[in-house]
């Protein structure tokens, strides 16, 4: 097991039912992380293919996220909630980092 | 353990009294085992034949080497347990290599894009993985993957002028720290080329 070795089909669910993100609106292969009202920052759509998203995709998109690789891995794989990370997003606005 | 010391004839050899209750409690008959002694100091002593201490250096010999296995297949199962231990600790590493990939800069001076030009060419990160490669603008948070440098750079470039595109049309009040910040710095990087956009 890879340090960013993430499944394609549970990023996706994990971006689109945890994170909320809604890559079928604006652009193509981007959708804004949006909170009370404002776009804070984007995030790329995993591409399409089977099986685990290529490394340097995952490190993308775990950078667009703003989460280690260890938050990262669990946002994927179940123990952050969807409300533990806007409390992580919520604590980088605290902090002044977006 | 009793000492045990073969003479170099075939003259029968003397041993102690622990010896000879070893021998008797091994299976030797008394009978086959003459007394000699006792010794000035009274100690008993019994005589073996050649043949019989022959056996006897023998068996011991087997059972010195039965125990230096032992200890050796200890050492061989503790040495295997660390091939195992670090032959997990190197795929980790390799797993780790892989995951970085191999990271240089490049030089973008054209966003290749009819109504968009770059005022002056800007660097850009490239990272090369087995099978993608990964170009990024990081001041912006751009970034494509594709199967080829060119590619990536190609996709870079459409991003870049994709998400110019839509910060320019976003209310400034809708925006984040972030990209209000990405939207400064595109704006003094990209220049419009083409004609008025309608």
């Amino acid at each position: 097991m890879g340090l960013l070795n993430v499944d394609y089909g549970a990023v996706t669910r994990a971006l689109e039912r945890k994170v909320g993100l809604d890559f079928r609106s604006g652009r193509e292969r981007v959708a804004w992380y949006i909170l009370e009202g404002k776009k804070l920052f984007t995030v790329h759509a995993p591409k399409t293919h089977r099986g685990d998203l290529r490394p340097g995709t995952a490190a993308g998109i775990r950078n667009d996220l703003k989460l280690t690789t260890t938050q990262f891995r669990d946002l994927v794989r179940c123990p952050i909630s969807g409300a533990d990370y806007e409390r992580i997003i919520r604590q980088k606005i605290t902090e002044g980092l977006l | 353990m009793h000492e045990l010391v073969r003479g170099s004839c075939q003259a029968p050899h003397r041993v102690g009294r622990a010896l000879y209750d070893d021998l008797i409690s091994a299976g030797s008959h008394p009978s086959s085992i003459a007394r000699w002694g006792p010794m000035a100091t009274g100690e008993e002593m019994y005589e073996i034949s050649a043949e019989t201490l022959d056996a006897i250096v023998l068996e011991r010999g087997f059972a010195g080497m039965h125990r230096r296995m032992g200890s050796l297949e200890r050492t061989i199962a503790s040495a295997i347990e660390q091939v195992v231990a670090l032959s997990a600790r190197l795929q980790t590493l390799e797993e780790r290599l892989a995951s970085q990939g191999v990271t240089r800069q490049a030089m973008v001076c054209d966003l290749g894009h009819e109504d968009y030009a770059l005022k002056c060419p800007i660097s850009v990160v490239v990272e090369e993985y087995d099978e993608e490669t990964v170009a990024r603008f990081p001041e912006v948070e751009a970034f494509a993957s594709a199967a080829t440098e060119g590619e990536a750079l190609s996709l870079l470039k459409q991003e870049i002028v994709e998400l110019y595109e839509e910060l320019l049309a976003t209310d400034e009040d809708e925006l984040g720290k972030l990209p209000r910040q990405w939207r400064r710095v595109l704006s003094q990087l990209i220049q419009r080329d083409g004609p008025p956009q309608r």
